[in-house]
């Protein structure tokens, strides 16, 4: 695998910018895509956010100091991007974030890009009940597997915190996933 | 009497407050406390790790069923088509790769000519509609016998109607009536 510094160092350099950045896209593009998905839910507007996160990432790469690993960085943009379109989805429709999050959910019953079970929607619709960051660190967690030095890289949080976050949003899902319809 | 007095309080004061504390209390306060401190600030992330282990046994009953797997799924050959699609111009910095946007900004001015030309059409059936009306209105006519009046009926109901400029007299019409063989106007028709 290509060293994260060289990269970095081809991505800066006008000559081998293009061939590099082919090279990010094709390592990214999936754990990116699922990071994305999971907090907007639907593949259109993903797909869209996706995008944007990787433009973002090419015009900014100049601006980035190298302080994280560079998919750290590449996360925390594509995070920050999906935050920003609900937020400014919900501005639109005159509704807030967990109201918008709550129709999201409800919408993936018709969605043909997922294919989940009654359990999976629950799953969904628990996490949505969750404060913002706990939805985060919870999908970080528990669908991606991450680190909690990786999430604490990606979300500028302590690792301490993460786990007690993780842990009240999990008690949390489990508590609200006993409970029958 | 207050010579009395100062001998007492001193008296206690050098025997002691009468309190007491463990033997080697405070030699050993130092170590603990230093190590309390270090409890302290591993204690919740102690305390989550031994609540989550324990919990694994529960977890077996709900979130482990779902193995960790969200449901969603992606179209056919969507990522190796976003690949070429963000790779494929030289600048992928400067032009836009917000395809959806620019889907939906074609398909706005796709709609609006639909929608002109609809207007059009629906302008054009209306005046269809119109003279399909026309046509009812004299299949109607027709069809209540309305149109079998004689040369006389329609002279009586137009009765008060003069006639400007007719092209003959009536003394034209009487000679020529008296002149032409009525035999050969049977024969011609």
């Amino acid at each position: 695998m290509l060293d994260e510094e060289v990269l970095i160092g081809q991505l800066k350099d006008p000559q081998t910018r293009e061939a590099s950045y082919r090279t990010l896209v094709s390592i990214h593009k999936e754990r990116l895509y699922w990071h994305i998905r999971k907090i907007v839910l639907n593949h259109e507007d993903t797909d869209d956010i996706l995008q944007n996160t990787f433009i973002k990432v090419f015009k900014h790469i100049n601006s980035f100091k190298g302080d994280s690993k560079l998919y750290s960085w590449m996360y925390r943009i594509a995070t920050n991007e999906s935050i920003t379109f609900l937020n400014k989805k919900a501005k639109q429709m005159n509704t807030d974030l967990s109201e918008l999050q709550e129709q999201r959910v409800q919408n993936l019953k018709a969605d043909v890009y997922f294919d989940g079970d009654e359990i999976q929607l629950k799953l969904q619709k628990a996490i949505i009940s969750l404060p913002q960051k706990q939805q985060l660190v919870f999908n970080m967690r528990y669908f991606d597997e991450m680190k909690y030095e990786e999430i604490s890289d990606i979300l500028d949080t302590s690792v301490g915190a993460l786990k007690a976050s993780y842990h009240h949003a999990r008690k949390k899902i489990e508590s609200l996933l006993m409970i029958k319809d | 009497m207050d010579r009395e007095k100062k001998s007492i309080l001193s008296k206690i004061k050098t025997s002691g407050t009468g309190f007491t504390a463990p033997k080697g209390y405070l030699e050993s306060l130092d170590e603990r406390l230093g190590k309390t401190f270090k409890d302290l600030e591993n204690s919740n992330v102690k305390d989550l790790d031994k609540e989550m282990k324990t919990q694994k046994i529960s977890d077996v009953t709900t979130l482990d069923k779902i193995d960790r797997k969200h449901g969603f799924i992606v179209p056919k050959g969507y990522f190796d088509q976003l690949e070429s699609k963000l790779t494929k111009t030289k600048n992928p910095g400067i032009f836009s790769l917000n395809d959806r946007n620019n889907r939906l900004f074609y398909l706005s001015i796709a709609a609006s000519i639909l929608l002109f030309f609809g207007i059009q059409y629906m302008n054009t059936n209306k005046n269809n509609n119109q003279l399909l009306l026309q046509d009812q209105e004299i299949a109607n006519w027709i069809e209540a016998d309305l149109i079998h009046f004689n040369s006389n009926e329609i002279a009586e109901a137009f009765s008060d109607i003069e006639l400007e400029n007719p092209l003959y007299t009536d003394e034209e019409v009487f000679d020529y009536l008296n002149e032409i063989d009525i035999e050969n106007i049977i024969i011609e028709n």
